[in-house]
């Protein structure tokens, strides 16, 4: 019992990480401005890497609602697993729209794409509605959040408190 | 070899998203934009419809000067921060319109059947 302990708490670790590292790399990818449109497509690029990890590490859950989908289940998984469908295809939306209007990562490709006005207001119009999803994604999350934070967070920095005021106590 | 028949079916529904998504959104720009694109006017490449944008001329792009999420001017006064903070704003307004009404009614749910018991 004990040695089946640790892997599901480094896989949760891991999944908190990654998911922090997701959402930070999605606020800078979202402020182009901040970054400059280099950084944002690079970065973007990147994370189709990082998300391919995030789906990887709940692949036991994907395949487990996928198969049960049709028959009786809970409605908040049900939705959830909707949810998570809508973010993915609008997560590939957001990246193949901006592969198409890219001015730095293609080009460095040495790749020349077609230039069109649909592509500039679907990539605005998908990554506006990411951020809706994704609000909702966390929403529906936020317990395990809450959880995992204080866990794995919160709980370890306070007790490093204490073990510091009990050694300056005991000395 | 899991790992890797995981990410290949990951990708394979990817490039499947991606590919619908290219043949509607160039069935629906050829199709019904009002005027339809001129090819072959500007060494092969598109030519701008009646009423576009100044710059386009020649096919050429501008590179979308404020019009939309990002142009390559640097934006002053720490309005990258503005963003950023709108960004997680929304995020936070979504997730409290959810997470308080449900934690309300978990509650409720508790208290009642604490009642009831």
């Amino acid at each position: 019992m004990a040695q089946n302990q640790p892997k599901p708490r480094i896989q949760t670790k891991l999944k908190l990480m990654i998911d922090i590292g997701i959402f930070i790399g999605f606020l800078i990818t979202m402020e182009p401005h901040a970054s400059g449109l280099t950084i944002h497509e690079w970065l973007a690029t990147a994370l189709i890497a990082v998300l391919v990890v995030h789906l990887l590490l709940n692949w036991d859950w994907i395949v487990q609602i996928t198969r049960r989908f049709i028959g009786k289940m809970k409605s908040q998984s049900r939705i959830n697993y909707i949810l998570n469908w809508l973010l993915f295809i609008d997560g590939t939306v957001i990246m193949l729209s901006g592969f198409m209007i890219s001015e730095s990562l293609m080009p460095a490709l040495g790749i020349q794409l077609p230039h069109n006005f649909a592509w500039r207001s679907l990539h605005d119009l998908s990554a506006n509605l990411f951020l809706v999803l994704l609000g909702l994604h966390t929403a529906l999350h936020w317990s395990w959040i809450v959880d995992t934070f204080k866990r794995y967070v919160f709980q370890p920095i306070g007790r490093l408190f204490k073990n510091r005021s009990g050694k300056d106590i005991a000395a | 070899m899991k790992i890797v028949g995981r990410v290949l079916i990951i990708l394979a529904v990817f490039a499947l998203v991606m590919g619908i998504t290219y043949v509607i959104v160039n069935a629906r720009s050829s199709s019904n934009v009002g005027v339809p694109p001129r090819f072959g006017q500007a060494n092969g490449r598109f030519a701008p419809p009646d009423g576009a944008p100044p710059g386009f001329e020649n096919g050429e792009r501008t590179g979308f000067p404020g019009g939309g999420r990002e142009f390559r001017g640097e934006r002053g006064g720490g309005g990258w921060l503005f963003g950023s903070i709108r960004n997680i704003a929304i995020i936070g307004i979504i997730v409290a319109l959810i997470v308080l009404p449900k934690s309300w009614i978990q509650k409720r749910k508790r208290a009642a059947q604490t009642a009831a018991g």
